[in-house]
């Protein structure tokens, strides 16, 4: 039914000076999903009475993407532009570095994880959780309309990254995470994979430094016209767990923030 | 996504529940032509030439289901028949201004002239 628009109202015309959470998306060439799902997030996280601001880390977008949100005018939306397409991991990296958020959401340009689940994450951050991240796998999880086959590949790098890598989570490659801000600036500011493999990668880091991670189950949609190449990710997957393990070898992790270990 | 029609108040009214993206394109096609089909009814057809959308329940729309509506939107037109959201999630509301497609369809508040 017909709900109450004006907190959305006050948030699409009103700065604010200070913000609680900070929602990131990482965009590259989502002219066609960019404004429903920037439409969906404002109407939902506006209703949360919580001041808050919405960052669109554009990875160098070669069609409107950029100029769609700028005609949008929000006063709580800031687009953050890139040169060049610098990878995933890049753009949510910009993203989080840039937040002023105490807590810090990225999440998918293609609203695969409905941001009404967004709560369900504060919960667990709120609860102590340094890191909360939405899990296909979990029990409780809904996954809607994922061939077959991509659950095979998906269980299949699950077991690869359980086995060989030690980040003992049922899904770390969902596109919902969400951190505290000491924890983000943490882990940002030492990841330095550019492509798909940086959520293994933070998720790494979080794991060595004792973080409290959480998964929380989600539902989940396939979302039309995904991009992805199972064979092509399933390589640079790999390579990028050798490359976290070599970084790590060599101390490219290592952290002088004595409260992380 | 659930559709149903019904008559609320003696007018057409296609009742959407659920998230409307490409997956549910196909049942929503198939509703809409069986809803078509009885507009060109000569015994059937719309009193007062409106035909309602009922939004209320629709979580999320995604740039194909917005088609999809633009799409009915001309079809009615095009049959003669007006087509009027009378009811819409604050979701798609937002996304609605975004798009400036609140622009093209009626609503209750606001008919298309």
């Amino acid at each position: 039914m017909n709900q109450d628009m004006s907190a959305y109202r006050q948030w699409a015309s009103t700065p604010l000076d200070a913000v609680e959470w900070s929602i990131v998306v990482p965009a590259y060439n989502e002219a066609i999903r960019i404004l429903p799902t920037v439409g969906a997030i404002s109407a939902h996280i506006s209703t949360l009475d919580t001041p808050w601001e919405l960052i669109v880390a554009d990875d160098g977008s070669t069609d409107d993407t950029v100029a769609l949100l700028n005609d949008l005018n929000l006063a709580n939306l800031r687009v953050l532009e890139a040169e060049s397409n610098g990878g995933k991991g890049s753009a949510v990296r910009r993203g989080i570095q840039a937040a002023r958020g105490n807590i810090v959401l990225f999440a998918d340009a293609d609203q695969s994880t409905p941001i009404e689940q967004f709560e369900r994450l504060l919960a667990a951050v709120n609860d102590g959780a340094d890191v909360a991240i939405g899990s296909r796998g979990s029990d409780g999880a809904e996954v809607v309309n994922k061939s077959v086959s991509r659950r095979l590949f998906s269980w299949g790098l699950n077991q690869i990254v359980r086995r060989g890598f030690g980040v003992c989570v049922a899904d770390s490659q969902c596109g919902f995470k969400m951190f505290t801000q000491d924890a983000a600036r943490e882990l940002f500011s030492h990841q330095v994979v550019d492509e798909f493999s940086f959520d293994l990668e933070i998720l790494y880091l979080a794991e060595k430094r004792g973080m409290k991670i959480v998964e929380i189950p989600v539902e989940w949609i396939d979302a039309p016209g995904s991009t992805v190449d199972p064979a092509k990710v399933a390589v640079e997957f790999l390579r990028d767990m050798a490359r976290i393990r070599m970084n790590d070898f060599r101390g490219v992790y290592v952290s002088p923030n004595h409260a992380w270990r | 996504m659930d559709i149903t029609t019904t008559l609320v108040e003696g007018r057409t009214t296609l009742v959407l529940n659920g998230r409307f993206d490409a997956h549910e394109g196909p049942q929503f096609e198939a509703e809409f032509a069986a809803l078509s089909a009885h507009l060109t009814d000569p015994t059937g057809g719309p009193e007062g030439g409106i035909v309602n959308f009922d939004l209320g329940e629709v979580g999320f729309i995604d740039s194909s289901g917005l088609a999809q509506l633009v799409r009915c939107h001309k079809a009615l037109a095009a049959a003669g028949h007006q087509m009027r959201i009378v009811d819409m999630s604050s979701a798609v509301k937002v996304i609605l201004e975004m798009t400036k497609l609140d622009l093209v369809f009626g609503t209750a508040d606001q008919p298309v002239p």
